[in-house]
C-alpha cells in the first residue's frame, strides 16, 4: 500500500470519527451531557485515604487525611461526607462534616479539637467558599457539586471531549465553570472556575477503576496567583457496609 | 490528693495498654516570648512567660471507626525562664467507653459547651487558668461524663466531684477594684469549697440539630456549681457573670476568697441562613445559694445574654458579639454592654491574620492583631499584641498599663 493511500485511509477513518463524534455532540444538549456525568455509577460507600501537598514558591505544605463518603444526589439522596486529619500535628485530629441535599443547600461543620467544639458552617457562599485548611480548594470543592447546581451549555466538541459552561444558579464565588468532558465514558476531567471574566483556577482529574466504579485517583488545583494543590486518593474501600454513626458529631469528635 | 491519684491511674491505664491497642503519640513545643508594656512607655518590657512542652497519647480500642473504647493523656512540662521553675501538670487524661449510643468517660476532661464563641455564658464546667486574661485556656476538671446520642440529639450529663477554682492573673490584673495602700501588695487566703458529697457539682445539657432552613442547633443546659473565680474586679464587662467578693481579713491587703455555690439554666443556639449569615445566640441565668451568711453577695443573682452574627465579606471572616451582663443588686441592678468584633482572613495557606477588638459602653476597648505563619508542616510562627483603650476608672482603660506582646513559635507532631 502506498503512502498516499495510507494516508487517505487514515483520513477516512479520522472523518468517520470526527463524523461520529460530532453527530454524538450534536445529539446531547450540555444538560445532557453533564445528566450522564452526574448519573455516573458510584460506589454506596468508600473509604479513602487522601494524601494533599500545597505548593507555592516552592515550597510545599502537606496534610493526610482519611475520608468517607456515601450518598448519591442523582439518585435523590442526601451526599455526607466526613473527612478527618491525620497529620500534621497542627491540625490532627481536626475533622469536616458536609451534608449536600438534592436541593442544593449544604450543611457543613467543622471539628476543631483545640476549640472544643463543633462549629456550624453557613451554607452560603461566605462559608463555603473559604478555602478548605488552606487549600486551592474550597469547602465547596470538597462538598461536591450536584447537577442542580447549574443551568449548562454546550460550547464544543473536539478530540472526544465535550466543553460545557456551567453557570451557578445560587450565588457562589465564581461566575462560571467549564466543565471538560470525556464522550467515552462522560467523567469530568477539567473544570475552569472564572471570577470577574478571569481564569481563577482550574483542576484537572485522573480516574481509577474500581469494583466496576470509575473513582478519583488524582485532583490538582492550579490557581491563577500561582499557588497549586494536590490531593491524591488511594486504599479505596467501597461498599462497604457502615452505618449513618460515621456521619455525626459523635464520629468527627472520636 | 484523690483528684491526683485517680487522673494517675487513669494515665497508667493508657501507658500500659499500647501492648494491647493501637496507639499513637503526638506532642507539641512551644516557645514564647511575651512582655507587658504600658502605653505611654512601650520599652517598659516585663515578665516572660513560660516555654512549654506537650506529649500527648492516644488511642482506641477495638475497630478504628466504631471503636469499643478511647482514651488519651496529655502531660505539659512547663519551664519560666525567670524563675527557673519548672512545673509539671497533668492535663486532659480520660478512659471512654462506647456503649451502643452512650459515651461513658471519667478522668481529667475539657468541657466545651454552648454555642457562641468568645462569651459563652453556659460553658462553666471547667474552671480556666486566666494568666494572660484575654487569652483564657480551660483547666482540665476530673469527671465523669456520660452522653446519650441519638438521631438528631444528644443529652450530654457530668459528675464533677472536686471543686477547681480559676488561675488567677498577677495583681497587674486586678485594676481598680481593691484599694490597697502604697506598698502593700494583695494577698488572696483561698477558701474553696470542701471536696465532700454536699458539694459535688453536677448538670446536663440537651442539644439538638434541626433540618430547619440550612441546619439549626439548639440546647438547653443545667449545671449546679461553684464559681470559679474568687474576685470579679477583672471580669472584663462582666464575662463571667460572679458575685463573689473578696472579704478583708484585716491584715492590709489580705483578702478571704470565698466561693458561692450557683444553679445556672441556659439555652442557646445557632441557626444557617441561606444568605450566608450565620446567628449564633447564648444565655445564661445564675442564682447564687451560699450559705455563708458573711458574703454579701449570698441571694444574688445574675444574667448574661450573648447575640452573635457571623458573615465572611471579601475573604474576611467577621464575628460580631453583643453581651448584656444583668447582676442583680442592692438597691440597682447593674447593666453592663459590651461588643465584640473578630476579623480574620487568611491570606495565602501559610498566612493569617486575626484581630479582635472589644468596645463596652463606658468608652473603652481592646484591640488584639494577631498573626500567624505556617513555616513548615506542624511549625507555625505567631505574633499577638493586646492594647487597651479608655481611661483608668474604665473596664478597659484600667488595664492600659498591661498591653502585651507575644511571639511563638510552636511546633506540632
Amino acid at each position: 500500500m502506498s503512502k498516499l493511500s495510507v494516508l487517505a485511509r487514515i483520513a477516512s477513518i479520522a472523518l468517520f470519527v470526527g463524523a461520529g463524534a460530532a453527530a454524538q455532540a450534536q445529539g446531547l444538549t450540555g444538560q445532557e451531557i453533564m445528566d450522564r456525568y452526574f448519573h455516573n455509577p458510584k460506589p454506596k460507600t468508600a473509604v479513602m485515604n487522601i494524601s494533599m501537598v500545597i505548593s507555592k514558591s516552592g515550597k510545599t505544605l502537606s496534610r493526610e487525611m482519611t475520608a468517607w463518603s456515601t450518598g448519591d444526589n442523582a439518585k435523590g439522596e442526601v451526599e455526607r461526607r466526613v473527612i478527618k486529619f491525620l497529620a500534621p500535628g497542627d491540625i490532627k485530629g481536626s475533622g469536616f462534616l458536609t451534608a449536600k441535599k438534592v436541593d442544593g443547600s449544604t450543611e457543613s461543620q467543622l471539628w476543631l479539637p483545640a476549640m472544643g467544639k463543633v462549629r456550624r458552617l453557613s451554607s452560603g457562599p461566605s462559608d463555603q467558599d473559604q478555602a478548605f485548611f488552606g487549600s486551592d480548594f474550597t469547602n465547596r470543592d470538597i462538598s461536591g457539586f450536584i447537577e442542580a447546581d447549574f443551568t449548562y451549555e454546550l460550547k464544543g466538541f473536539s478530540d472526544n471531549l465535550y466543553t460545557v459552561e456551567a453557570k451557578p444558579r445560587h450565588t457562589m464565588n465564581y461566575e462560571l465553570l467549564v466543565y471538560t468532558i470525556d464522550a467515552r465514558d462522560f467523567l469530568n476531567t477539567k473544570i475552569e472556575y472564572y471570577k470577574n471574566g478571569q481564569l481563577a483556577k482550574s483542576q484537572t482529574i485522573t480516574y481509577v477503576s474500581m469494583g466496576g466504579y470509575n473513582l478519583p485517583s488524582n485532583i490538582s488545583m492550579t490557581a491563577a496567583s500561582g499557588s497549586s494543590t494536590e490531593m491524591k486518593m488511594s486504599d479505596y474501600k467501597i461498599d462497604q457496609a457502615f452505618g449513618d454513626q460515621i456521619f455525626t458529631e459523635r464520629f468527627l469528635k472520636q | 490528693m484523690k483528684r491526683a491519684l485517680l487522673s494517675a491511674a487513669a494515665l497508667a491505664l493508657c501507658l500500659v495498654c499500647p501492648c494491647i491497642f493501637a496507639q499513637t503519640f503526638s506532642g507539641s513545643l512551644k516557645s514564647d516570648l511575651g512582655s507587658y508594656f504600658n502605653s505611654r512607655d512601650i520599652l517598659s518590657f516585663s515578665q516572660d512567660v513560660p516555654q512549654e512542652f506537650e506529649g500527648k497519647v492516644e488511642g482506641r480500642v477495638g475497630n478504628p471507626d466504631a471503636p469499643d473504647a478511647q482514651y488519651s493523656a496529655t502531660l505539659r512540662v512547663s519551664f519560666d525562664p525567670t524563675t527557673a521553675a519548672t512545673t509539671v501538670s497533668l492535663r486532659e487524661a480520660w478512659l471512654k467507653v462506647f456503649l451502643g449510643p452512650v459515651d461513658l468517660s471519667i478522668g481529667n476532661q475539657i468541657v466545651a459547651w454552648g454555642s457562641t464563641d468568645i462569651f459563652t455564658p453556659v460553658d462553666v464546667v471547667n474552671a480556666q487558668d486566666l494568666t494572660l486574661p484575654l487569652g483564657p485556656e480551660k483547666i482540665p476538671q476530673f469527671m465523669g461524663r456520660a452522653i446519650l446520642n441519638s438521631n438528631g440529639f444528644s443529652i450530654d450529663l457530668v459528675f464533677v466531684p472536686f471543686w477547681n477554682g480559676d488561675t488567677l492573673p498577677g495583681p497587674r490584673w486586678f485594676g481598680a477594684g481593691l484599694p490597697l495602700p502604697p506598698g502593700v501588695s494583695l494577698s488572696i487566703v483561698n477558701s474553696p469549697p470542701a471536696a465532700t458529697w454536699d458539694n459535688v457539682q453536677f448538670g446536663g445539657r440537651f442539644q439538638a440539630s434541626l433540618d430547619w432552613l440550612q441546619g439549626v442547633d439548639v440546647g438547653v443546659t443545667y449545671y449546679r456549681g461553684f464559681n470559679t473565680l474568687p474576685a470579679n474586679s477583672f471580669s472584663f464587662g462582666g464575662a463571667d457573670s460572679q458575685t463573689i467578693t473578696l472579704l478583708p481579713t484585716g491584715t492590709p491587703g489580705q483578702f478571704i476568697a470565698v466561693y458561692d455555690r450557683y444553679n445556672l439554666v441556659g439555652v442557646d443556639g445557632d441557626v444557617a441562613l441561606g444568605s450566608g449569615l450565620l446567628l449564633r445566640t447564648e444565655f445564661g441565668y445564675k442564682t447564687f445559694n451560699d450559705t455563708n451568711f458573711l458574703n454579701p453577695g449570698a441571694g444574688l443573682s445574675a444574667a448574661e445574654w450573648v447575640a452573635a452574627g457571623e458573615y465572611t465579606f471579601l475573604g474576611i471572616k467577621t464575628i460580631g458579639e453583643f453581651v448584656l451582663d444583668w447582676t442583680k443588686g442592692t438597691p440597682d441592678d447593674t447593666y453592663t454592654k459590651t461588643l465584640v468584633l473578630i476579623a480574620s482572613t487568611d491570606i495565602d495557606s501559610r498566612s493569617s491574620l486575626k484581630a479582635v477588638g472589644g468596645w463596652n459602653l463606658d468608652g473603652s476597648g481592646f484591640v488584639a492583631p494577631q498573626f500567624s505563619y505556617t513555616i513548615a508542616d506542624g511549625l507555625q510562627a505567631e505574633l499577638k499584641v493586646y492594647f487597651f483603650l479608655g481611661g483608668t476608672s474604665t473596664t478597659f482603660g484600667q488595664f492600659r498599663d498591661n498591653n502585651y506582646g507575644e511571639v511563638s513559635v510552636k511546633y506540632a507532631f
